[in-house]
């Protein structure tokens, strides 16, 4: 899982807007919030326009079959991915489920190679569940946990601290609908059996770390892009709206607002530049990686709020839309620990170091 | 749209930047100057000796040109040093606003006659420099200066008053915002002059800051002659040669006060930990939101300088650094106050040194307010606020 860096700036730019315009075109705020409206998944021929995009193959070697993205492009189409709200199976299934596939197969599992195949060409479907982040993650209990998964999903990838067991949802799980408000993005409640630590599909060690690590690049993107369309739209909404005879931008509560959400968005887009830079460089990331988890969920939480905000009654309105990417947000935020777990885990490991210094 | 740069580029050293550092450690190990005087008067000549002691070891003015007497370097040999200096909580350089706002301003828009006789002074610290902007009713106004400059043959009359100069009690020359076109409004009809701190009817008075110390003063001009040739960029360049020195004043100077914060932020997370209370979840999380923007700072500052070695810098994207770093300073000793209590807030040690003083990060250079005033215009495009 080491692509070689794209040679050219540029070709990502162009790939970037590319993918930002088709699924502007594939996924409108209207088709998502129809969705909703009528508690169902994304249509088929949404779902099969979005398969074409190749979206499963965007951290796979292109010997598998893959796009060969080095992090940089990664984090830049995860960006894409938070501002047209990508159903967040796909980025399960493309950062956590087809390199775990792509790493057995290369150990050579011929069954994780045809999965991986199935995959890639869209015919199976599956997600994945981060259970033991460094700071905790999305759990009722022990083995029931909330994962996004694919319409007719058939594997699970289980994501633990220090090992991805690849679970075929038939054989081990039990899956029941969850009741999200959202459910575009297919979040279902998984119950875990016991058959899920079958050796010949875990894998483990260092290959773990660099796939949690891409995995962290992907959330941290998609939070990005949806804080970032929230502004894009905030901004623009406020140099039209007009209220005491001028536009509401010229208004300093409003235009700071503005530039303090944008401030956060640059704060965020530094940081993770540095994280993609090191991960490029085969650099140790995991403190910076920790950190970042902590603070740009919870930044761009609060760029959503902000944007709901400078939208007035109108950002409070189900048609705006602005909701879904406050929700892509916050629940980007809680698959990374939570907020409070994240700050109290950066703090201890913080603390912890420092020990370790004067030990 | 930001979506075509994302993810930042950042600033990776090279192998000769690598070889500079290890230069520097080498030369910083033989010439540690030690604890800096306590007294203040003390303290500022023990920093000029230790400028004057760096120019002499070749490490100011690493940036600048050869002819103008430096290194000819890439910039991000300046990092280096502003790194090295940080972290090994060596002084910084005092006549910085020289070495990295007026001299490269000089060197862009000054005659050659100009650069050749106040650029050698500005790098071992035996001129020093202040920056002669506000006035007592052109504070974040800047284009509100009224102290007049009236041209009388081959000289400028100058009248009027500066206000919250730093460091002019000290100070050999100043770059001196004034309005020499009568009757012009705002950004025109200004010049920049170089004052001679010593002529006739220059009169400094210290204002001291709310940490009890002279850093910055008043300064009254009374009929103060400058020779005409002494305009920078010539009269009416005033505005241009203000922004281009505001330009050159952030990148180096918030990646050295992040380095030092960070310094600041390891002892007090030894006093934590020394008193038992890293195990306390909550402070945890207050370490870990102020560590958070630590990195994050870090990382701007870094994506900062990245983007003046590439030319891409785009307007006003230095706020962000300077919002940043004013934001992390308050929450850093705000945080050391809860940790540490009277200590802190009733006491007169480094810690409550460092709180009141961080007050001032959001005012100088332009406030938080104006910051984000250039956020909105100038990285959002928005208009103009009221």
């Amino acid at each position: 899982m080491t692509p070689a860096p794209t040679a050219d700036r540029s070709e990502t730019t162009e790939l970037v807007r590319s993918l930002d315009t088709s699924l502007a075109a594939i996924l409108p705020i209207t088709a998502l919030l129809e969705a909703v409206e009528h508690d169902r998944q994304l249509d088929d021929a949404t779902q099969e326009a979005l398969l074409g995009l190749g979206w499963a193959g965007m951290a796979v070697d292109e010997e598998r079959g893959g796009l060969g993205l080095d992090a940089q492009a990664r984090t830049a189409l995860a960006a894409v991915a938070g501002r047209r709200l990508l159903p967040a199976a796909m980025r399960a299934e493309s950062v956590l489920l087809a390199p775990a596939l792509a790493v057995l197969a290369g150990d050579g599992n011929a069954e994780a190679a045809g999965w991986l195949d199935r995959l890639l060409e869209g015919t199976l479907r599956g997600g994945a569940v981060v259970v033991a982040p460094p700071a905790g993650g999305i759990s009722d209990h022990a083995h029931s946990v909330l994962a996004p998964l694919a319409p007719g999903a058939e594997l699970l990838a289980v994501v633990a601290a220090d090992r991805i067991v690849v679970v075929p949802l038939a054989e081990a799980a039990i899956v029941e609908p969850f009741d999200a408000l959202d459910r575009g993005q297919g979040y279902a409640r998984i119950t875990l059996g016991e058959a899920i630590g079958r050796a010949d599909r875990t894998v483990q060690g260092d290959r773990v770390r660099a796939i949690l690590a891409d995995w962290r690049l992907a959330v941290l993107g998609e939070a990005y892009g949806a804080g970032q369309r929230a502004l894009e739209q905030a901004a623009e909404f406020a140099g039209q709206r007009e209220q005491f005879g001028q536009t509401i931008v010229r208004f300093q509560a409003v235009s700071h607002r503005l530039a303090s959400m944008a401030v956060e968005l640059e704060a965020c887009d530094a940081g993770i530049g540095r994280l993609a830079a090191g991960f490029d460089r085969d650099e140790a990331t995991e403190d910076l990686g920790r950190v970042l988890l902590h603070r740009v969920p919870a930044g761009m939480r609060t760029v959503c709020e902000s944007a709901i905000q400078v939208y007035g009654g109108m950002g409070f309105t189900w048609e705006l839309g602005l909701h879904l990417h406050y929700r892509r947000v916050l629940s980007l935020q809680y698959e990374a620990g939570g907020h409070g777990a994240t700050a109290e885990a950066v703090g201890a490991s913080y603390l912890a170091n420092r020990k370790a210094v004067h030990a | 749209m930001m979506l075509d740069t994302f993810p930042a580029p950042t600033l990776s050293f090279g192998p000769a930047d690598e070889e500079l550092r290890t230069r520097i450690r080498a030369w910083l190990d033989d010439h540690d100057p030690g604890e800096p005087p306590e007294a203040y008067d003390a303290r500022i000549q023990a920093q000029i000796a230790w400028q004057a002691e760096l120019r002499a070891g070749g490490f100011v003015g690493l940036s600048w040109p050869e002819r103008f007497g430096g290194s000819g370097l890439d910039p991000t040999s300046e990092a280096v040093l502003a790194e090295e200096l940080a972290g090994s909580g060596m002084p910084e350089l005092i006549n910085r606003i020289a070495v990295y706002m007026i001299g490269p301003t000089l060197m862009d828009l000054a005659s050659e006659a100009q650069q050749e006789e106040f650029l050698p002074g500005m790098l071992d610290a035996s001129e020093l420099w202040c920056q002669g902007f506000s006035e007592p009713d052109a504070g974040s106004d800047l284009a509100a200066v009224r102290t007049r400059g009236r041209i009388e043959g081959d000289e400028v009359v100058i009248d009027g008053q500066k206000v919250w100069t730093s460091r002019a009690h000290i100070a050999r020359w100043c770059a001196c915002l004034v309005r020499t076109e009568p009757g012009s409004v705002k950004h025109r009809g200004l010049s920049m002059a170089i004052v001679d701190m010593r002529s006739p009817g220059v009169t400094t008075t210290p204002l001291p800051q709310i940490l009890n110390e002279p850093h910055f003063n008043e300064v009254f001009f009374d009929d103060v002659r400058v020779p005409l040739d002494r305009l920078i960029g010539g009269p009416g360049a005033g505005w241009k040669v203000a922004m281009s020195m505001l330009s050159y004043e952030r990148g180096l100077f918030v990646l050295e006060r992040q380095i030092r914060l960070r310094r600041r932020f390891e002892e007090l997370a030894d006093l934590v930990i020394a008193r038992g209370q890293d195990g306390n979840p909550e402070l945890q999380a207050r370490m870990g939101d102020v560590h958070a923007q630590l990195e994050i700072l870090a990382a701007q500052v870094y994506r900062t300088l990245a983007a003046k070695r590439a030319g891409t810098l785009r307007n006003g994207a230095t706020s962000v650094d300077k919002l940043l770093m004013s934001h992390v300073y308050q929450d850093l000793f705000a945080l050391a106050v809860d940790v540490l209590g009277p200590e802190v807030a009733l006491g007169t040690n480094g810690w409550t040194h460092d709180l009141l003083e961080s007050r001032s990060t959001g005012i100088y250079g332009g406030t938080t307010e104006i910051q984000l005033n250039i956020v909105a215009r100038q990285l959002l495009g928005l208009g103009a606020s009221s």
